[in-house]
């Protein structure tokens, strides 16, 4: 099983689409978590404890009939720290390089490669575009992405449900966006899991559908709350469906009061002008016209 | 499926800083808003750990409110 994300060794990749090259995500796993030399053993407060003082309750047996021993040390971290460290390399590595960076995130069968497929073919005139894919496995989106006209490439995750921010400094080593470029990250169809995983991005926009349930927002609170953006896709469908879209934005902003609401067809093309403009404006923000 | 995540996170961190020394409980904090089952995540932890120096130790979760997931402590059998 892999040391980081406990996937099962074989079926975890990436594939740049550009050259065909797939590469085993496993072994850099590996190598991560053999290298002990980065992490720091020094800890604030080491408390010796040899006599039970705290309440814990040990049921540990000693045999001997004297106290046992036992060695409080404080962790006081993140779990995720790692990650966490990850992501900030990458943020870091975005802002050098005025990389507009976007964490798209969705269950499975919001649209997102429809709305990607769509923003690439209709924006790639107006900004540098380059995608990473994000799927358990298969090549198909990130064949479709570099249909539409963006380089991109594609990260399998395996038994992985979730991109995180490893993976992410992997992938982007194969794509290497150019400086002054918008890059879309597409995670893993999720609901749960990406949420909890920061890759570095600027921002976090969630996809949902008209054809899933209204209430999902808050079913999913999570997910709508750590995003800054929330689409309602397939929005030309609504007159078809028992989706209240305004119900649909009254519960997002129940769980994220700040979350912004654009409500789009990427079938159609309806709303994603307003889109289109809320990327312009993003990727304005992230330039200081060293690179533009 | 993310909590295999979590407790890998957790276990990796703990087994590099007990370095070699047997762990015998671990403390989290586990944010009730967090989305992370304490079930799911006690039992990812009992597979991870195993051939670790965490091995058959405790997985202490303390639900708090919010979205945190905090790595609070470890305990260590000293050989007395």
């Amino acid at each position: 099983m892999c040391g980081t994300c406990g996937c099962s060794s074989s079926d975890m990749s990436i594939t740049n689409l550009e050259t065909g090259t797939r590469t085993a995500l496993h072994a850099a796993h590996e190598h991560v978590h053999a290298d002990g030399t980065r992490h720091s053993h020094a800890h604030d407060h080491v408390h010796h404890d040899h006599g039970h003082s705290h309440d814990h309750g040990h049921d540990h047996h000693h045999e001997h009939g004297h106290a046992p021993a036992v060695l409080v040390v404080d962790l006081n971290t993140r779990i995720l720290a790692k990650n966490d460290e990850a992501a900030a390399r990458n943020r870091a590595w975005f802002k050098g390089r005025e990389i507009l960076a976007l964490n798209l995130m969705s269950a499975p069968g919001a649209g997102k490669t429809t709305l990607l497929e769509r923003t690439v073919a209709d924006l790639k005139d107006r900004h540098p575009i380059f995608v990473l894919e994000g799927d358990q496995a298969t090549d198909n989106d990130g064949l479709r992405i570099k249909a539409a006209g963006a380089p991109a490439v594609q990260i399998n995750t395996g038994q992985g449900c979730h991109l995180d921010a490893e993976m992410l400094a992997r992938g982007l080593g194969e794509l290497k966006p150019s400086a002054g470029s918008v890059l879309f990250i597409e995670n893993v169809g999720n609901l749960v899991c990406p949420a909890l995983f920061d890759l570095g991005e600027a921002w976090r926009v969630a996809i949902l559908s008209v054809t899933e349930g209204d209430d999902k927002p808050l079913k999913y609170p999570h997910m709508f709350r750590a995003a800054h953006l929330m689409l309602l896709n397939k929005i030309d469908l609504s007159a078809h469906v028992r989706f209240d879209p305004e119900r649909a934005i009254a519960h997002a902003r129940a769980v994220n009061p700040d979350i912004e609401v654009l409500k789009v067809s990427a079938q159609t093309g309806e709303g994603m002008d307003r889109w289109f403009d809320w990327i312009a404006k993003a990727h304005n923000d992230v330039t200081a016209g060293v690179f533009a | 499926m993310h909590e295999l995540t979590v407790a890998q996170s957790i276990v990796e961190k703990v087994d590099e800083t007990a370095a070699g020394r047997r762990v015998c409980r671990v403390i989290v904090e586990i944010g009730r808003q967090s989305c992370v089952s304490a079930e799911a995540l006690s039992f990812s932890f009992g597979l991870v750990a195993e051939n670790t120096a965490i091995e058959g130790a405790v997985l202490d979760i303390r639900a708090v409110d919010g979205d945190a997931l905090n790595l609070k402590s470890m305990e260590i059998e000293e050989a007395a």
